[in-house]
């Protein structure tokens, strides 16, 4: 676990920034291949977005849920490392609920909320917007290792 | 990485996430599925990252549900994943699925995800069925 990459990668197609939002440093290689993903300043935390495209969807054209829980994964990690200055950490369990559909094109935001903290494992949820709609929600438990 | 795997036809590779990020393989009888961890798939510690372990987990049971429902399209709305282990670069990881239950609108449906004896992920979900509402 000490030696996890700290080297932001790129990520695998150029995708223009929306406006208002900073590109994500990306440091999973599997983010980066679906990446970009972008974040912006909001109530002292960080929201993260990720613009759907062709790469996301699935048969129907419709959003994967790959995709959802990868970015779903990468935007809790986000938090869970502001939280614990970058602290090693594996997701443990993840309840994830699909509530509507998103398509390409949709820009999909979260906002994730850290709910508790002990030493070693923390609780962290999500909901996941298209515009102000809810599409998808997530709750998840992350094992720490806090760096004495 | 296998081009083919004797034996095993890729599932939902036509288009989008699951061509940009599989194959998944799936036997013939429907019953297994298999897929190389390479090295888009890692985490930044090397190890399988959680989202493509959960989204494997999704499209084992999307693809066993769809088989056990023909005529009808299916989501999932619901699912519950628990990492167990990691899984590394090159590892072929096996899954299977189990339906519980089905009734006229919702398939009750669990897998389980292994490399060679030891179990990395479980999970359990619900699938809507639609068109019989």
């Amino acid at each position: 676990m000490s030696d996890y990459n700290s080297k932001p990668l790129p990520p695998a197609r150029a995708i223009s920034t929306p406006e208002g939002w900073l590109p994500s440093e990306q440091f999973d290689p599997f983010e980066a291949f679906l990446g970009p993903y972008f974040e912006r300043k909001r109530d002292g935390a960080r929201e993260f977005s990720f613009l759907a495209d062709d790469r996301h969807s699935n048969a129907q054209g419709a959003v994967h849920d790959g995709a959802l829980l990868t970015f779903a994964d990468a935007a809790l990690g986000y938090t869970l490392w502001d939280a614990t200055e970058r602290a090693p950490c594996v997701t443990v369990s993840q309840h994830s609920e699909f509530i509507a559909a998103a398509q390409a094109g949709d820009l999909v935001t979260c906002l994730p909320a850290l709910v508790h903290k002990t030493s070693d494992v923390v609780f962290i949820r999500g909901d996941f917007l298209v515009g102000t709609k809810i599409i998808f929600t997530v709750s998840a438990i992350w094992r720490i290792w806090p760096k004495a | 990485m296998s081009e083919n795997l004797e034996g095993y036809t890729a599932v939902f590779a036509e288009q989008g996430f699951s061509k940009y990020v599989g194959p998944v393989w799936q036997s013939a009888d429907g019953t297994e599925f298999i897929f190389d961890v390479r090295d888009i798939h890692l985490n930044g510690g090397g190890t399988l990252h959680g989202g493509m372990a959960m989204a494997l987990a999704d499209i084992v049971m999307g693809r066993t549900v769809r088989d056990a429902l023909q005529d009808n399209k299916t989501l999932a709305i619901s699912l519950n994943c628990d990492l167990i282990g990691p899984a590394k670069l090159g590892d072929r990881i096996r899954g299977v699925a189990t339906i519980a239950r089905r009734t006229r609108s919702i398939v009750f449906i669990s897998s389980e995800l292994s490399v060679d004896a030891r179990i990395i992920l479980t999970a359990s979900g619900l699938w809507k069925i639609l068109g019989n509402e």
